[in-house]
């Protein structure tokens, strides 16, 4: 019996030693845990194969990558930190909430010196301003993307239903809601619109493209907005204005003729997941998302196709914040400096980043060269055409992220993209500007109970009129004062200081 | 006293060896996962930050608390947490001891497993599955009902911006869900009752009635007792998976479906408050602690033999 419970102790002993030992061994490669956005791609695992090679070579360290879904971002990303999950990077965004994590110190600060040492390359190529979108309280807490992107709502129509009906071609608002009456009026089993997660794209389309307002994407719920072509604009709740109501009208008009799926308030799919599923016949979302959804429809070999338009004339755009992915370094890091090396090396040597944008170039159908040619002859490296089993994120293989580099940039052929795609990416594009408040977050550490309170009114109030679920006529008024009970007005004039004081310092 | 106490302790340990260890586990389950956590509801009255941690984040008294009362809704989701929680409480308790009574006088084999299955079935499907059945059966556009009533003519209904609908959707999906379950409870102790008294009720003439009046409805009393004060412990907290996952970010919907928890996990999605949701779990805690107290305080007057103590 002793020699037995000796043979017991020992191995029990031997058990937790022996990996102790193993983790500790000199020369071994460092594991370093990024946390992405969005799935596991079918190929995943090849890419990241090839760049963790690569990595060993040069860093002696290799990337172990998790995933958030898009679906979870309110729920499994915020307990990645309460939990004090171990990673040792994680995706970040003004949608995840990048501002409040980072008052709350759930990010690493990156200082200058950390950033010149460990990512030069990157601290050199990226624009101070666009490091100043980075800024939480005067403090860097990410590493940016460089990313030409247009997120502005668009307006994807099926094609094929159009021609069906015989419908002229959708050109307008007015045009528009000729081709939603004739699907409401001549197609079951297909709503014309079901707004679900992605619900505010037809609040750009009908009001913020047009009259070049910004809203503040960190904190939706207080309806704060600003005038994109003001070189210092004064911040204002959009919630008082004529032309937010005017855009209630029309949406409550759109909902009871029937237009707006009653399912809206209750769906949760993406409008990307709807189109391919066959359910709606327009959707709103932005221009990179309508051409993936034509994908989608192509892949299931139907005769579904979508047209593409954009109703914002000659307006000029805010330029996609580079808040909207980035990799921030969570407090609980065990490797930053790893880290910063990683994003400096993926993002800046040519072929790592093809890697990690694109794929393996020919394998396995992953992306190929589309052919088009600069204007002295050489292939268009940036045009690319992507394989069947490029993934649904085609162009960001491994992530939205700080790994995106503009020089690298990929955008599919004209052959595989919706006729017109193309023409609105890049007239969107110069018409895109930057406004010195993008880099403005407010302070919201002394107002959490406010903050919360309006968080609660805007779901409950706001969505239903957003919508077109609750006439404006009356419903605005009791929304605002519901906001108003839940110190919305103290919020305006937090805000508005707060704006003023930035603008003062930054002139 | 207190040395007797500890020598009784002592004595006790040493005469009943057994009986301890097999209650160890259970000490340790509670003193790991109940008591401990309960260390932590000191964020409550913190400003939780990351680096500085539970214990370091600073002080900021019941300013937590604020924001739930601000919005005006305080009262509405309590109010409707608790109205939830009592016809839970009032029909799955009829409805499983219904059910355990009528299975313990099924006498065919064979169906009454396949009975006991089919209503167990459901307490293994999760929430997130009933959520997407029941949009899949709900969809005012997309629905299996309204495609069923489309096909007939009739006029489609409008489940997810109607909110009179949901009270009793909620009333019974909870109990599909639970009803199979718990009626193992009453059918263990309906089994418990001595097969002797129902024999000598035979002979004495009575009927199948006269036996459940008279015998099965007594000899369940102290277990229906039990569960009735447990399930009040509870009734200040909402059963977020159900409410969530059927009703989702329906704001038309709220007056009448939204409970504690939900309005709590929306309202402090964007903010990673921690501390903010701990008030209110804080809150819930407390009142369902004293309405604890007061049910069994009420159950001791009226029967004393039930309490839990």
């Amino acid at each position: 019996m002793k020699i037995l419970t000796k043979l017991l102790c020992a191995l029990l002993m031997a058990a937790l030693l022996i990996p102790a030992m193993g983790a500790f061994a000199e020369g071994d490669p460092t594991e370093v845990i990024f946390y992405f956005l969005g799935e596991e791609l079918e190929d995943d695992k090849v890419v990241l194969e090839a760049i963790n090679e690569k990595l060993i070579e040069k860093l002696n360290c290799y990337m172990s990558v998790e995933y958030v879904p898009f679906g979870e971002i309110g729920t499994t990303y915020p307990l990645l930190f309460a939990s004090q999950t171990r990673m040792d990077a994680v995706f970040s965004a003004y949608f995840t909430g990048y501002a409040s994590l980072a008052q709350k110190n759930a990010y690493m600060e990156l200082t200058e010196d950390m950033l010149k040492e460990y990512a030069p390359i990157t601290w050199e190529h990226t624009p101070q301003d666009v490091w100043a979108q980075t800024k939480v309280n005067g403090k860097i807490y990410a590493v940016p993307q460089e990313m030409i992107q247009n997120i502005q709502g668009t307006i994807g129509i099926r094609g094929d239903l159009r021609e069906k009906y015989d419908v002229p071609p959708v050109t307008d608002i007015e045009s528009l809601e000729v081709y939603l009456t004739a699907i409401k009026e001549n197609e079951t089993g297909v709503a014309p619109l079901l707004f679900g997660s992605m619900y505010t794209y037809q609040q750009d389309v009908l009001l913020f493209n047009e009259i070049e307002w910004a809203r503040d994407g960190n904190y939706s719920q207080i309806c704060m907005a600003y005038d994109i072509t003001d070189p210092a604009p004064t911040p204002f709740c959009y919630l008082y204005t004529d032309e937010f109501k005017a855009m209630l009208d029309t949406v409550y008009r759109w909902n009871q003729n029937g237009w707006i799926s009653r399912d809206s308030l209750s769906n949760t799919h993406t409008n990307r997941e709807n189109m391919a599923n066959g359910r709606i016949a327009v959707m709103m979302d932005n221009a990179g998302t309508i051409n993936s959804a034509n994908k989608d429809l192509r892949d299931n070999g139907g005769p579904e196709y979508l047209e593409i338009m954009d109703f914002s004339g000659d307006a000029s755009l805010l330029r996609y914040a580079a808040t909207g992915g980035q990799l921030s370094i969570p407090s609980q890091s065990q490797h930053p400096e790893l880290v910063l090396q990683i994003i400096d090396y993926l993002r800046n040597d040519k072929e790592m980043n093809y890697l990690v944008e694109r794929g393996i170039y020919g394998e396995d159908a992953q992306w190929y060269f589309a052919g088009e040619l600069n204007e002295d002859g050489s292939v268009n490296e940036n045009v690319i055409s992507f394989g069947e089993r490029s993934g649904q994120y085609g162009g960001n293989w491994i992530c939205w992220s700080a790994f995106r580099n503009w020089d690298y940039q990929a955008i599919e052929s004209i052959d595989s993209s919706i006729p017109g795609y193309r023409e609105i990416f890049f007239d969107m594009d110069s018409r895109s500007i930057n406004n010195i408040l993008q880099a403005f977050t407010f302070d919201a550490s002394n107002y959490q109970n406010e903050m919360a309170a309006l968080q609660g009114v805007y779901d409950e109030f706001g969505k239903p009129l957003l919508l077109g679920f609750t006439d404006p006529n009356g419903g605005l008024e009791q929304f605002i004062s519901m906001m108003e009970a839940a110190g919305l007005k103290t919020i305006i004039d937090a805000y508005t200081t707060q704006a003023a004081d930035f603008l003062a310092s930054n002139a | 006293m207190k040395f007797k106490l500890f020598g009784n302790l002592a004595y006790d340990l040493r005469r009943n060896k057994a009986l301890m260890a097999m209650v160890l586990p259970v000490v340790a389950y509670l003193l790991v996962f109940a008591y401990a956590p309960m260390v932590g509801a000191v964020i409550a009255f913190k400003s939780y930050n990351f680096t500085s941690g539970i214990f370091g984040s600073p002080w900021v008294g019941f300013n937590n608390f604020r924001f739930f009362f601000i919005s005006g809704k305080a009262w509405q989701v309590t109010k409707n947490t608790v109205l939830y929680n009592v016809a839970f409480i009032a029909t799955q308790n009829v409805l499983e001891i219904t059910v355990a009574i009528f299975l313990s006088e099924i006498s065919h084999r064979y169906f009454k497993k396949i009975t006991q299955g089919a209503m167990f079935l459901p307490n293994f499907i999760s929430w997130v599955v009933v959520g997407a059945i029941a949009y899949n059966l709900f969809s005012y556009d997309f629905g299996f009902i309204n495609n069923v009533l489309t096909s007939l003519n009739a006029p489609k209904i409008d489940v997810y911006t109607t909110a009179k609908y949901w009270p009793h959707i909620f009333v019974f999906l909870s109990a599909w869900k639970h009803v199979g379950y718990g009626s193992i409870v009453y059918l263990a102790a309906i089994t418990g009752i001595s097969s002797e008294i129902y024999e000598s009720a035979a002979l004495d003439g009575a009927n199948e009635w006269q036996k459940i009046r008279y015998i099965t409805l007594p000899g369940i009393q102290s277990t229906f007792f039990v569960l009735l004060i447990l399930a009040i412990g509870n009734i200040f907290r909402g059963n977020f998976d159900m409410f969530y996952q059927l009703v989702g970010n329906n704001g038309l919907l709220y007056n009448a479906t939204d409970v504690i928890d939900t309005y709590v996990f929306r309202s402090l999605l964007t903010t990673y408050e921690f501390g903010m949701s701990s008030a209110i779990g804080l809150y819930q805690s407390v009142l369902c602690f004293v309405t604890l107290i007061i049910t069994n305080a009420i159950i001791h007057r009226v029967s004393p033999e039930n309490a839990l103590y």
